[in-house]
């Protein structure tokens, strides 16, 4: 993703993968990703191990998820950025079972 | 936290917001909840955010859709966004904010959830890069950022134009358009054309995006099949058969589009009947011309129901709306009658064109005659083969071949993979998808935390 080149008003800092990140406000932490943040992946997928990322920006394919402030598997494109936030790619492998 | 409402609406698309507007601006206590943070539904994302003036590319649809928020906001019903809803009964539902759990009360529940992309599974859908094309036309409106380029676009439906003039309007590289559409739907769709001419600027529209597309001189290829999306953990390049030559195009992003459904799995918790549309090949919540269900006092309206489009949604949220009144003795029959009539007549203008769309853009046969090593369901890693060799075992049910295989059973609970499954299953019994069933589908429909259940332990 690339980020639309006009000056940017009203942002806000957040922390991908430890390092700051400032984003126009109001964008959903996927976007903020995509875009700024170049992630290429948000995450992995716990039963394969390869690669995710958001498919749909609308709450329905469920690769977006991360972790947020803590917690894990929380829909990216369904949450707003906000200062201070602490954003991390999910990569962990579900136990076999 | 308890709360009581005379109407809980389900979506705050143009449906839910017509709804809603039209229920409390008729005396109802209405509350409307949706997961985005922002009114608007998928048409006019965030079309009340500060960027929403640059970002919306079609002024059209801006002003439209700040007209629904407007009157929403003047009408006095209560706006819960952040909110998603994740068990619902007649009476009730139960939804999260943040993270926290509450229980709402309503009399009446209006389902108004919209529509999704179809899910067609191919190879190399995994990969990051390969998005729906409809998240591109949602990134910008609620963000103002475009996928990186070079981008290649696939499928067959109506938001193949529509993302593809956008994204050359915003300048983003487009590569290359993989048109999927059979050519016999340009045929089919001209039976229908005598009823779509009752409104002739809604086909002059889309014949004008499809001529803008031609203009764009992108680069199309008609007829392309076989597409596999290829990379190292990163999308890089798309192949394609096209004229019976293999073809490959780098790419950054690849957009794929194969036509909308009906997002069910509200209706589908909520027990509601469904029906099978032939032509589109999707379920629907069957309803009256009020969005009435099977159920008494639960409605669906929208594209949720089915795929009209903006202003047939628009319509029949209203209805919903003051049929809700009417039941509720807060306004007389002839009240009713009196705001039914225009509704009805702007409703008929809506539905006239669906005939022509519906059939213009019909899934192609075959759709799902995918390889055997194919991932169907993402999150559980089954794969097309996995399904027709439990179906061979005997399972001739979608549930039966979900706790066979785990298809449907990962977070997104089918709904990436549920249509697909279905349609393999039938195929693989030479029998048609009503035959093999739907997922079942339970609360909760979304992953909850332990903190959310602890708060309803009886939604478990
Ligand atoms: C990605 C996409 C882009 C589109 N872009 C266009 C376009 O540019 N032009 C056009 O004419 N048509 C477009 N459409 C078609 C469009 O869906 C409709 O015509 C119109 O938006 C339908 O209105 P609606 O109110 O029925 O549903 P929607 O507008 O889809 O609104 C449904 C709302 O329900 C919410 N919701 C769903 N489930 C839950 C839940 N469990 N809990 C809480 N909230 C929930 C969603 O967040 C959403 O806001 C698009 C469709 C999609 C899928
Ligand atoms: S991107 Fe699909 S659910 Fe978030």
């Amino acid at each position: 993703m690339s980020t639309n080149t006009s000056i940017l008003q009203d942002t806000v800092t957040i922390y991908f993968e430890d390092e700051p990140l400032t984003v126009p406000a109001d964008i959903s932490v996927a976007a903020a990703v995509l875009g700024p943040g170049h992630a290429g992946h948000t995450g992995k997928n716990p039963v394969k191990g390869d690669n995710r990322a958001p498919v749909c920006l609308m709450g329905v394919c469920f690769e977006c998820m991360m972790e947020i402030d803590g917690v894990p598997n929380q829909q990216s494109c369904l949450v707003t950025v906000r200062e201070g936030m602490k954003v991390k790619r999910q990569n962990a492998m579900r136990e076999k079972y | 936290m308890q709360e009581q409402y005379d109407l809980l609406v389900i979506g705050a698309g143009p449906a839910g917001l017509s709804a809603a507007s039209a229920a409390a601006e008729n005396g109802l206590d209405v509350i409307l909840l949706d997961e985005q943070e922002l009114p608007g539904g998928q048409i006019y994302r965030s079309v009340s955010g500060r960027n929403a003036r640059k970002n919306f590319l079609s002024k059209e649809d801006r002003k439209d859709g700040m007209e629904l928020v407007g009157r929403f906001n003047k009408s006095g019903a209560v706006y819960l966004p952040k909110t998603t809803v994740w068990d619902a009964e007649p009476g009730r539902v139960l939804c999260s904010t943040d993270g926290t759990a509450r229980e709402i009360k309503a009399q009446c529940i209006v389902v108004a959830t919209g529509a999704m992309e179809r899910p067609v599974p191919f190879s190399g859908w995994t990969l990051p890069g390969v998005m729906s094309a409809g998240s591109a036309d949602l990134l910008y409106k609620s963000a103002g950022f475009v996928p990186h380029g070079p981008v290649v676009i696939a499928g067959n439906g109506p938001l193949i134009p529509l993302v593809t003039n956008h994204l050359v309007e915003l300048g983003v590289e487009v590569a290359g358009v993989l048109d999927t559409s059979p050519i016999q739907n340009k045929a089919v769709s001209m039976l229908h054309m005598p009823l779509a001419l009752v409104d002739v600027p809604f086909l002059l529209k889309g014949l004008k995006m499809v001529v803008n597309m031609f203009r764009s001189r992108v680069k199309q290829y008609m007829g392309a099949s076989d597409i596999k999306a290829e990379g190292d953990g990163q999308l890089n390049r798309v192949t394609f058969t096209h004229k019976g030559e293999t073809k490959t195009i780098k790419a950054a992003t690849l957009l794929v589009h194969e036509g909308m459904l009906p997002r069910t799995h509200v209706s589908r918790m909520l027990k509601l009947e469904h029906a099978w549309d032939k032509t589109q090949r999707y379920w629907y919540a069957k309803t009256d011309q009020f969005g009435r269900s099977s159920r008494d006092s639960i409605y669906v309206v929208g594209d949720g129901q089915k795929v009209h489009g903006v202003y047939a949604a628009a319509a029949k949220g209203e209805l919903a709306g003051i049929d809700v009144a009417r039941r509720l003795h807060v306004i007389s029959e002839s009240a009713a009658q009196r705001q039914i009539k225009p509704l009805k007549k702007r409703l008929y203008k809506a539905l006239a064109p669906r005939g022509f769309v519906d059939a213009f853009f019909a899934p192609k046969k075959g759709l799902f005659d995918i390889a055997d090593d194919v991932l169907v369901c993402r999150c559980e890693g089954v794969t097309a083969g996995d399904i027709r060799q439990a179906v061979k075992e005997g399972c001739h049910d979608v549930n039966e071949i979900k706790l066979r295989t785990r298809c449907g059973m990962g977070p997104c609970q089918g709904r990436m993979c549920g249509g697909a499954l279905a349609e393999i299953a039938a195929s693989a019994l030479g029998s048609e998808v009503p035959n093999v069933g739907a997922l079942n589908i339970r609360p909760p429909i979304r992953p909850i935390t332990v903190r959310e259940l602890r708060d309803f332990p009886e939604a478990q």
